[in-house]
């Protein structure tokens, strides 16, 4: 009885061509979509250019160590298309005239000292001060070491060295941190599985279908019965999971696949989550289709925007018990864990954890809908 | 006894939709619970099945008191519901052989059961389409064969002919008929008085609840005081007439109502002709002539002062 | 005013769904701005970066004092966590957020820096993370002075040349910040961030909610019904379309009273009224968007995967995921067919915004009409195939 059961409870879920469809094309749809946009992120380019002037007063004129680095910042924009600061010398009243009309960020004039004069607090205007604190600290320290020892002014030779080495996260060296958003779509479609969940329930419970007022009828555990459907799903969830994976990989050439033992537990526990929790929400909450797939699809949609924003950090600092049931980033952060890291401490700790919601999901589902009569159908 | 139910009540927040019910079916009856829509009938039966929570009550199955656990009841229940309960996802055969095969393990007695609900039902040409292929009357057939296929001992048909064109109709009156004389015990609820009295051996009329009258169509009729009614045209007859009628031995009533008149009578061997030249003797004229027997529409009207269409 | 009626009561009936979508969503932007409410606006703040800093380069079990000088002087911008140092614990930790960066200071490193150079200092963090990248340069910086020092003042020791450069790193420059009497408050990145988000919040809200309550009318039988109905098809749609906008109108009102309560600190008037205009046209965009859908899908599965596949990748193509200024000027021209692009450029310009003059609120008006645009030419768009079924059922 229980493969007649299991064989019929497939041949229904392939045949729901629009649930199929739409469980394989959604996250699909997206990745390429996305990856159009990542494979056109250029770090390198510059995003800003700041513009200020400085003051030609007397003071200007006369500080010709400031002058020179003035200079060799304007020449260094005029030659390399990297350089951010775009500097011009002007009057008092031009540059007064010029950050009024917003034309500058700024403007720096010397009289007893360096001041550089803003109209706001943004990103430009804290770039030109790192620029002239820059300045400020390397004067300083020329101008100590010029005090001690004044031979040193001609060979004096201001470093740029870098004493850091950049140490890889783990020994594969996975450095793309791009392959976030792939794997945030593969947690956003594990997490579809949440309809599939819905869709036992209501198959089963006689006042959300006729079929399940049918069902309510069969000498049949109801126990068997919803974990064969259970089961049918998940197979069919992985399937998708995997051509899903299959094509990011090779179609949009995204290395998801490795270790690929690994990357499927943590779908397959992840699938499992997702259709306990479908379950949870179709027999907890007794209101029309309608509410309980929104349900699902904002804990989809809200799930998905903080995994992959910077709401998470927030969370994580304010509820933090919140941040960690959160199913998609459960699922994401295993699968990131294997990517970037070889210890697998991580991994493990989400997988105990969407096995222990699995486990509380099916269970509360179980004991609300066994044996269960309904105050109307 | 197949089905006891005692005192069963049963409410929707403040309104009791089954009120103190009661009723015994032996084996080898079909049921009939016939009422107005809202009369409870279909409560009753998610009770019986136990489907739904009631407040109070006792319900026997077979001689066992019905729960959703009782496996063993629920393997000798087939039930029709209102609703058509069929997989859009599978063809009809597969609907078929999917329910039976919930109750029946051995494969090749399935296979044989599932052909023969298909005979029984004339649905055979149609195996390999979709329900949403179906017309309403062959998903209805369908809908029945999927409650009938593991031959169940007890069947509850609920309403299986609304929306239903006379043609599947008939059959599925014809073939409830039949599967009641292959032996098994039938409940037939619906509003339709035609088919009650047409199919079933005992009836329970219910309204509000509440078993209005219960017994046999002969016996329900027999608690009528007429026997036969008679239906006169005529173009006009004063009230002082119709008080004259009234006092013609056997006559339980008449009345005058929009150029007929209707006359029900005590006893029906009653002369026609008797009636007829009264009305001559006083020049009372007349047209055709129509003579009815009780139905039971008669029967709820007298209980309840209106129609079961009503 | 039948349709209009009906309309409301469909509402009704979905209002539940329609309510987990509105609490869920304005509470996400919400909780995007929640982080830094009391942030000053006229001062210049360091980015907020924790650390592990693990020194294996001791003397005598303390560290040297170049090191020591190094940590104190990076306590001044970061926050230095305790890490157990072995890797998985730092790889969790850098995972899990808890630092951004891991410091490691080699044996020897103090020794070999005053003679040779030949040591680094490592770095384990995040690919591409800006607070990593941030770190490292402050280091560097201290670290740079100090070879000079060691360089060009050879009498100095440890001690003397690590106080000589803490001095040389605490001067900074004077900032003034001039106001003018007519410049408008300024609004936290919290606020601009709220604001982008609320975009989310209408999206969803609304293109969902019209999304529903259009799919209802538009089944096959109850179009039929409508159809052979004594009532005009243009008085329905008008009907429907005010049913639309007071539904519009509700979401609009209710994100915009939250989010003046929740800033009340930083009520500015002029700045509150464009930012409600533009997320008013924005809003109006949405219920274009919901209206093409919910006429034409029936399916609801595939519904609701064309309304998450719409609103997710808008908004991650259209710059509220990602910033702007780091995609390439091919992918800003493909944003710049979102709505969603011109509604968060918009927002940007409102906050920058100093003085309430034409100059400034041009551009600002010129985005906002283009966010109408939108709305409009979607609706054009869906009118079209509406027409274009009419006829073709008629003329079957």
């Amino acid at each position: 009885m229980l493969l007649h059961v299991l064989k019929y409870k497939f041949i229904c879920l392939i045949r729901d061509k629009a649930i199929i469809f739409w469980a394989f094309m959604f996250p699909v749809i997206l990745a390429v979509l996305f990856h159009i946009v990542l494979i056109n992120i250029n770090p390198q380019e510059e995003f800003m250019k700041v513009e200020f002037s400085v003051v030609d007063n007397d003071g200007y004129r006369q500080d010709i160590r400031f002058k020179n680095y003035v200079n060799s910042i304007i020449e260094s924009y005029e030659n390399n298309s990297q350089s951010i600061y775009n500097i011009s010398i002007r009057s008092l009243e031009e540059s007064e005239q010029l950050l009024e009309d917003n034309k500058i960020d700024g403007y720096v004039k010397i009289e007893d000292e360096l001041k550089l004069i803003v109209k706001r607090s943004g990103t430009e205007q804290s770039l030109i001060k790192a620029l002239l604190d820059e300045y400020i600290q390397i004067n300083s320290t020329m101008e100590t070491i010029l005090s001690n020892n004044p031979s040193a002014l001609e060979n004096i030779d201001l470093l740029t060295n870098n004493f850091i080495e950049d140490v890889p996260l783990s020994e594969s060296d996975n450095t793309d941190f791009s392959i976030m958003i792939y794997y945030s779509l593969i947690a956003m479609s594990c997490l579809y599985a949440s309809f599939w969940g819905l869709r036992i329930i209501t198959l089963s419970q006689a006042d959300l279908s006729s079929i399940g007022a049918r069902m309510g009828l069969i000498p049949q555990k109801k126990l068997h019965i919803l974990a064969i459907d259970f089961f049918v799903s998940w197979i069919i969830q992985l399937g998708i999971i995997t051509f899903q994976l299959i094509f990011m990989s090779t179609v949009l050439n995204v290395e998801l696949l490795k270790p690929i033992g690994l990357v499927f537990l943590t779908t397959a526990v992840g699938s499992a989550m997702a259709i306990s929790l479908g379950s949870f929400i179709g027999a907890v909450i007794k209101k029309d289709e309608d509410t309980q797939v929104t349900i699902i699809n904002s804990v989809i949609g809200i799930g998905y925007v903080i995994t992959v924003s910077q709401i998470n950090e927030i969370l994580e600092s304010k509820l933090p018990f919140l941040a960690c049931i959160n199913p998609i980033k459960l699922v994401n952060d295993g699968l990131l864990s294997l990517y970037y890291f070889d210890n697998y401490a991580i991994l493990a700790r989400n997988v105990v954890l969407m096995s222990s919601l699995t486990f509380f999901f099916s269970a509360i589902t179980y004991l609300t809908v066994r044996r269960v009569k309904y105050a109307s159908i | 006894m197949v089905v006891k139910v005692e005192n069963l009540l049963k409410k929707y927040k403040n309104v009791t939709a089954v009120n103190n019910l009661s009723l015994e079916i032996k084996e080898g009856e079909i049921f009939g619970i016939l009422g107005p829509n809202g009369s409870g009938k279909t409560t009753t039966i998610n009770c019986i099945l136990s489907l739904l929570k009631y407040e109070s009550g006792n319900i026997e199955l077979f001689g066992e008191k019905m729960k959703p656990e009782a496996y063993e009841i629920k393997r000798k229940i087939g039930a029709v519901m209102q609703e058509v309960a069929v997989f859009d996802e599978l063809t009809v055969y597969e609907n078929i052989d999917y329910f039976c095969g919930l109750y029946i393990k051995n494969i090749n007695e399935k296979k044989d059961l599932v052909e023969e609900a298909m005979e029984f039902v004339k649905i055979k040409d149609y195996r390999k389409r979709y329900p949403k292929e179906l017309s309403g009357g062959l998903l209805r057939r369908l809908n029945i064969a999927c409650g009938i296929s593991h031959k169940p001992k007890l069947i509850i048909f609920d309403e299986p002919t609304v929306g239903v064109d006379p043609q599947s109709r008939n059959y599925i009156l014809e073939g409830i008929q039949k599967l009641n004389s292959s032996g098994a015990t039938i409940i037939y609820t619906s509003h339709y008085m035609e088919e009650v009295e047409q199919i079933c051996t005992r009836i329970g009329i219910v309204d509000k609840g509440s078993i209005i009258a219960l017994g046999s169509k002969e016996e329900l009729k027999n608690k009528l005081e007429f026997n036969k009614r008679l239906i006169i045209e005529n173009s006009k007859v004063s009230e002082e007439e119709i008080a004259e009628i009234q006092k013609i031995p056997f006559v339980i009533s008449a009345k005058y109502d929009n150029g007929k008149i209707f006359i029900s009578l005590s006893k029906s061997d009653i002369n026609v002709l008797t009636i007829l030249e009264y009305l001559k003797d006083r020049n009372i004229e007349f047209g055709s002539i129509q003579s009815e027997v009780p139905t039971l529409n008669d029967v709820f009207l007298k209980f309840t002062g209106k129609k079961l269409r009503d | 005013m039948q349709v209009f009626k009906t309309y409301h009561k469909i509402i009704k009936r979905k209002f539940l769904s329609i309510a987990i979508l509105l609490v869920a969503y304005l509470g996400l932007s919400l909780l995007y701005s929640h982080s830094d409410l009391t942030s000053d606006v006229n001062s210049f703040t360091d980015i907020e970066v924790e650390i592990a800093f693990l020194n294996e380069d001791m003397t005598n079990e303390n560290n040297t004092e170049l090191v020591e000088g190094m940590k104190s002087y990076l306590s001044q911008h970061a926050e230095i966590v305790t890490v157990v140092d072995n890797r998985e614990d730092i790889q969790n930790a850098l995972f899990s957020n808890e630092i951004q960066a891991a410091i490691r200071i080699p044996y020897g490193f103090t020794k070999k820096f005053f003679k040779d150079n030949s040591l680094t200092i490592e770095q384990m963090s995040k690919p591409d993370s800006l607070e990593a990248f941030y770190v490292q340069s402050h280091i560097n910086k201290f670290l740079n002075k100090a070879k000079i020092y060691a360089s060009y003042m050879d009498e100095d020791d440890q001690a003397q040349i690590v106080e000589r450069v803490k001095d040389d790193l605490s001067k900074y420059i004077n900032v003034e910040v001039h106001g003018d009497s007519n410049v408008l408050l300024e609004v936290t990145r919290n606020m601009i961030n709220h604001y982008n988000f609320l975009g989310l919040y209408l999206l969803f809200s609304i293109v969902s909610g019209v999304g529903m309550s259009m799919m209802v009318f538009n089944k096959p039988e109850i179009i039929k019904r409508n159809n052979i109905s004594s009532l005009s098809i243009s008085n329905r749609n008008f009907q429907l379309f005010l049913g639309n906008i007071s539904y519009v109108l509700f979401c609009w009102g209710l994100g915009m009273l939250i989010s003046i309560v929740f800033f009340r600190h930083q009520f500015s008037l002029p700045k509150t009224i464009l930012f409600s205009i533009n997320a008013l046209c924005f809003a109006i965009t949405c219920l274009s968007i919901g209206f093409l859908i919910g006429k034409n899908v029936r399916n609801k599965n595939t519904f609701n995967s064309l309304v998450a596949i719409i609103i997710l990748s808008m908004t991650f193509i259209g710059g509220l995921f990602i910033p702007l200024e780091l995609m390439s000027s091919k992918i800003i021209k493909v944003a710049q067919f979102t709505p969603i692009y011109w509604y968060i450029k918009a927002n940007d310009n409102i906050q920058n915004l100093d003085i309430v003059s034409s100059d400034y609120l041009i551009p600002i008006g010129w985005q906002i009409l283009t966010v109408c645009a939108f709305g409009i030419g979607i609706f054009a768009f869906t009118f079209i195939i509406s027409k274009v079924k009419y006829s073709r059922f008629h003329s079957q």
